[in-house]
């Protein structure tokens, strides 16, 4: 990021807060209760382990390592890159699109540097703080290396997700009027909330291959819990790089297709 | 009294919203099994790996029918109404609707019941194709239908008051976002849609019967379920008519108080 560029997003987010702090209450209600809706799959884990169930193969503070990292990884990729996802939408509804397309940087680009969502750190910080909980009852020393690939495989989920906004951003420019395609994207964290071994082996297939929510959660927890290759952090990678690939050409095919709702 | 003209009149307009956004439709269409199927995995894996029959009252059977049901009653009581009221408000547009010849209160009811049997409509079909193959065997002999549909209706009036009721804190917090998710949070969680609320400490529980947010979607689903007998079920359908006159109560004094601060200028 050049010198500019890192100006913009700071002015950018500056603007954020500010306009979120005109209604100073509203954003710390907003701040709390997004902070505690990503308390809620730790309490269901909590609740059923309490009630003497579990997880095959997953101790009480494992699953919650593995929701905490799942919030924390949502919680970045919403400060970041979730506004190509909502913000697009919201611009092709409204034709104001058309004004990110003549400034003298890309509109992907664009989007990300103008609307960094700040309310995300909220999701951040509730993931951080799930997190911490889980790993200080752990009573287990990662290793570094296993540090390493903890911290590969969350930028990957990052990566991901950032995919995903883009493909929702992309289908937006040819169903003008469907505000739930980003919701679809969204909703299928779904399948990141639990094990992806509760799933059955063609479960397990489809959330490593097909739609890899595994790797919001379930890859990251293995990998610092020592239970994950390098073999197998190369072939996440290699997913997630495909996913981003493949969102990058549907954007470029959708921009080429768009055609104004307005103006 | 109610005006069958205009109950269909705004029933048409409805539709037609729903039409133009069928696309959307379309997408919880496909969501809201999945979500079902997210849920009987889950507890499948969990009833198997504990080797336990029964959890807290619940086979795995009537677990997948708690939740097949949970999802059933959210289609039909859930409702965005505060959010709409919060953009009448912000943009001043709701002077549009005090002008009208019928009550806002009323119209917002009538509104909200379309659009729950439009979701009914829409999102329970896919819902019983996901059942039909998700769910065990059931025996039909312990289900409560009828005491269902009742404790539904009310449910549906319930829930429609508190979502009212927030709604009407916009007059005074303009933007209602914070407080919003606030109350879907609550609703997500309290009233047993993520998890029964038997998996809760029995403190909590004891709680629980003292606050309206059971009555919004547990009770209905445990009534159905044929988990009350028939003393329990009158008793349950009474708290829910009490906590309707009560939200009822407090959102007519509210909404006293809103219109007479509210402003629209230049709309």
């Amino acid at each position: 990021m050049t010198i500019s560029k890192w100006k913009l997003y700071k002015q950018s987010f500056n603007l954020e807060v500010s306009s979120w702090m005109a209604y100073r209450l509203n954003f710390a209600l907003f701040l709390i209760g997004l902070a505690i809706f990503n308390f809620f799959s730790p309490i269901v884990i909590y609740l059923i382990y309490s009630n003497n169930l579990s997880f095959p193969g997953w101790s009480l503070y494992e699953a919650l390592l593995l929701v905490g990292t799942m919030s924390t990884v949502i919680g970045i990729e919403h400060v970041l890159t979730s506004s190509i996802g909502w913000a697009s939408s919201e611009m092709i509804r409204q034709g104001t699109f058309d004004q990110m397309m003549i400034r003298p940087i890309s509109p992907l680009k664009l989007l990300v540097l103008r609307l960094p969502d700040v309310d995300g750190l909220a999701e951040f910080a509730a993931g951080i703080m799930i997190t911490l909980y889980a790993i200080y009852h752990l009573a287990f020393m990662p290793t570094f290396m296993n540090l390493l690939m903890y911290f590969i495989v969350i930028i990957a989920g990052v990566v991901l997700l950032t995919a995903f906004d883009i493909m929702s951003a992309s289908a937006n420019f040819f169903f003008v009027k469907a505000n739930a395609i980003w919701d679809f994207f969204i909703e299928l964290r779904m399948f990141a909330r639990y094990p992806i071994t509760i799933f059955g082996s063609l479960g397990y297939v489809f959330l490593t291959f097909i739609i890899p929510m595994g790797i919001l959660s379930y890859y990251p927890a293995q990998a610092f819990l020592g239970r994950l290759a390098w073999s197998s952090v190369a072939l996440l990678v290699l997913i997630t790089i495909l996913f981003f690939v493949i969102s990058l050409i549907m954007w470029e095919f959708a921009m080429r297709k768009y055609t104004s709702a307005g103006g | 009294m109610v005006n069958i003209k205009r109950f269909l009149g705004i029933g048409k307009f409805e539709f037609n919203r729903h039409h133009a956004y069928r696309f959307d439709s379309l997408i919880w269409m496909i969501l809201i099994p999945m979500f079902f199927l997210v849920e009987v995995f889950l507890w499948k894996s969990l009833f198997s790996a504990s080797g336990q029959e029964v959890v807290n009252g619940f086979t795995f059977q009537s677990m997948t029918l708690y939740y097949f049901m949970a999802h059933v009653t959210m289609a039909v009581t859930s409702s965005n109404l505060d959010r709409m009221i919060s953009y009448l408000v912000k943009t001043g547009k709701l002077i549009k609707f005090i002008i009208k010849p019928i009550n806002f209160f009323h119209f917002s009811f009538i509104r909200n019941t379309w659009r729950s049997l439009i979701r009914a409509v829409l999102y329970i079909p896919p819902l019983i194709i996901a059942g039909y193959f998700l769910i065990p065997s059931i025996d039909f002999s312990y289900l409560q239908p009828h005491y269902y549909l009742i404790s539904l209706i009310l449910a549906g009036i319930l829930k429609f008051n508190y979502i009212f009721m927030f709604g009407l804190f916009s007059f005074w917090l303009k933007a209602n976002d914070g407080i919003r998710i606030l109350r879907q949070g609550i609703a997500g969680f309290f009233t047993g849609m993520l998890i029964p609320l038997s998996f809760f400490p029995q403190p909590m529980q004891e709680i629980f019967k003292f606050l309206p947010f059971q009555y919004m979607l547990y009770v209905p689903v445990q009534i159905f379920l044929g988990n009350f007998n028939p003393n329990q079920i009158h008793q349950m359908l009474g708290f829910q008519v009490i906590w309707t006159i009560i939200f009822m109560f407090i959102t007519f004094a509210l909404w006293k108080k809103a219109f007479a601060k509210f402003k629209g200028v230049g709309v």
